[in-house]
């Protein structure tokens, strides 16, 4: 396999765009990302992009439509759709398109304009299928059963609401030095525990937002990357799981799960990570930081340890102790994550990488790691799909 | 006189006086699904066994959360009417865990560890004033009284 780099990024800034389309999102992080690279659009000779579910024909269609936005070219496009994991896995196609010597370049993408508030079923109403069936039968929305596996952590290893709280806080903190971010307020505990619950014990502040947004990056065979930027960025692994037979985890849109599990909790992360670390020949030890799919402050701690870089239930101690601050032993979203952006599905996977891209290019400003060598980035996986990537300098 | 009628029929037994939750279980590699199209089997197992099953109707509340907010639609309410609601995980002794929203019991008294039982409630009122049913989980105390 020949060695992959990152040569460009672009991103549309995340937010709501009552007056814009998802083409428009899209377009925008193209260009930035070809800018970034001193690229044309001609020059990309293959993309994979991610598919836009909620935007009809358009939006499953979303790389080719975007191209005629472009300027269609008659290159392959992949459109791609993964749940969470669909930009990440947009990633990972585009890196293997040039990993197998097909193409020199590929770009990757991932464009999302969510719907308003919770996000609701995709598709049909269908009777046999269980997200129908959780919908119309319980009412349980997606931070229902985040909270239902935060109750069973507090259950389970004593975290408290206080360590839910601490979780916002931190990414807030670190989402006050982004001026990339939405959100840039930083929080204290006593302001996320006056925010009223959505779903106990989750609160208003430890849920991130459904919001809009585009992220591209450009890839190019490592041997060429020097053609285009004097601070490539190398792709070391890229992960893609699912998930394990007894994942006790309940499972989002879902309505079972086995009484005893036989597989870890998040089951298809776990999975994900292990393959992107083996690629990469590195371990958790290795990894200088990490943006995880910190969708709600119960992720935030469990992706800590999902991701093996605590045992089960010891993440409320590293984030108690500052071990997830920039300047700690192993900063947590330095971007400010999910809680600082909002989460746009099939984008948040390439934000994520972004930041590992500016991080360790040393581009980072305020939050700026210092000595960063490894990134890694995991997307949020509860549907049985999960996507991660590790980067180096 | 108003239908009572399954919001999503093939889920539970009905009409029933001891309803049950209709799950699926492959007698060949042991695994216990709900609803019946949940079926899921061991890896490299044939499935060539697979058959429905009545799930206990008892259970013991491992999690829970208070839903604050109105769902979005397919969830049918009047968000102008809307109330809190428990929403439970329940571990039955079959070997399996189904939330299912509860019941009978003030949201800010439901605690993890309570023994519940299944109930079947109504959902909504459809626009013929008939009633659409759900499977709900209420403290097991409750059913024993007259």
């Amino acid at each position: 396999m020949t060695d992959v780099a990152v040569i460009g990024v672009g991103m549309h800034p995340w937010g709501k765009f009552p007056d814009k389309t998802f083409l428009d999102l899209g377009v925008d992080a193209v260009r930035g990302a070809l800018d970034d690279a001193g690229l044309q659009w001609t020059d990309i000779p293959a993309a994979v992009s991610g598919m836009y579910v909620w935007g009809g024909t358009d939006g499953f269609n979303a790389g080719p439509a975007l191209a005629g936005r472009l300027g269609e070219t008659g290159i392959p496009i992949l459109n791609i759709f993964n749940m969470c994991a669909t930009a990440t896995s947009a990633f990972r196609s585009a890196y293997q398109t040039v990993a197998s010597g097909e193409q020199d370049i590929c770009l990757a993408l991932g464009v999302d304009v969510s719907p308003k508030g919770f996000f609701g079923l995709i598709g049909k109403e269908t009777p046999t299928d269980t997200d129908f069936i959780r919908w119309r039968m319980i009412g349980a929305t997606n931070p229902a059963y985040w909270a239902m596996e935060a109750r069973k952590r507090m259950v389970e290893h004593g975290t408290t609401e206080e360590h839910f709280a601490m979780a916002k806080v931190a990414a807030s903190k670190h989402g006050a030095l982004n001026p990339d971010a939405l959100y840039r307020k930083e929080y204290t505990v006593e302001e996320v525990l006056a925010s009223p619950y959505v779903a106990d014990p989750l609160r208003l502040y430890e849920i991130c937002a459904t919001r809009d947004g585009a992220a591209a990056a450009i890839l190019c065979r490592a041997d060429r990357a020097a053609e285009y930027t004097s601070k490539p960025i190398k792709v070391a692994g890229v992960g893609l799981g699912s998930s394990i037979y007894g994942d006790p985890t309940l499972r989002l849109g879902t309505v079972s799960a086995p009484a005893v599990g036989s597989a870890p909790l998040l089951s298809e992360s776990w999975a994900s990570a292990r393959m992107a670390y083996e690629m990469a020949g590195v371990g958790p030890e290795d990894i200088d930081f990490v943006e995880v799919p910190d969708n709600s402050s119960w992720h935030y701690l469990q992706y800590i340890e999902t991701l093996g870089f605590a045992e089960p239930g010891e993440a409320d101690h590293m984030l108690m102790n500052g071990d997830t601050m920039i300047g700690g032993k192993l900063p947590v979203c330095p971007s400010g994550g999910a809680s600082s952006f909002g989460e746009a599905v099939s984008a948040e996977g390439l934000l994520q990488i972004i930041e590992l891209v500016k991080q360790l290019r040393g581009e980072a400003g305020a939050r700026q790691i210092e000595g960063a060598r490894i990134g890694m980035s995991q997307t949020y996986g509860q549907l049985g799909n999960s996507s991660s990537a590790i980067l180096t300098v | 006189m108003a239908k009572r009628y399954p919001a999503i029929e093939g889920l539970f037994t009905w009409p029933s006086d001891d309803p049950r939750l209709v799950g699926v279980k492959c007698e060949d590699c042991g695994t216990l699904g709900f609803p019946k199209s949940a079926e899921l089997h061991r890896p490299n197992c044939r499935g060539e066994n697979v058959h429905a099953v009545e799930l206990s109707g008892t259970g013991t509340l491992v999690s829970y959360t208070i839903q604050r907010f109105p769902p979005p639609y397919p969830y049918i309410s009047d968000p102008d009417a809307f109330e809190p609601y428990g929403i439970g995980t329940v571990e039955l002794p079959d070997g399996i865990q189904v939330p299912g929203q509860i019941t009978g019991i003030d949201v800010e008294d439901i605690a993890v560890g309570l023994e519940v039982d299944l109930v079947i409630e109504t959902l909504y009122i459809d626009d013929e004033g008939n009633e659409a049913l759900t499977w709900k989980w209420a403290p097991a105390l409750e059913r024993s009284e007259p």
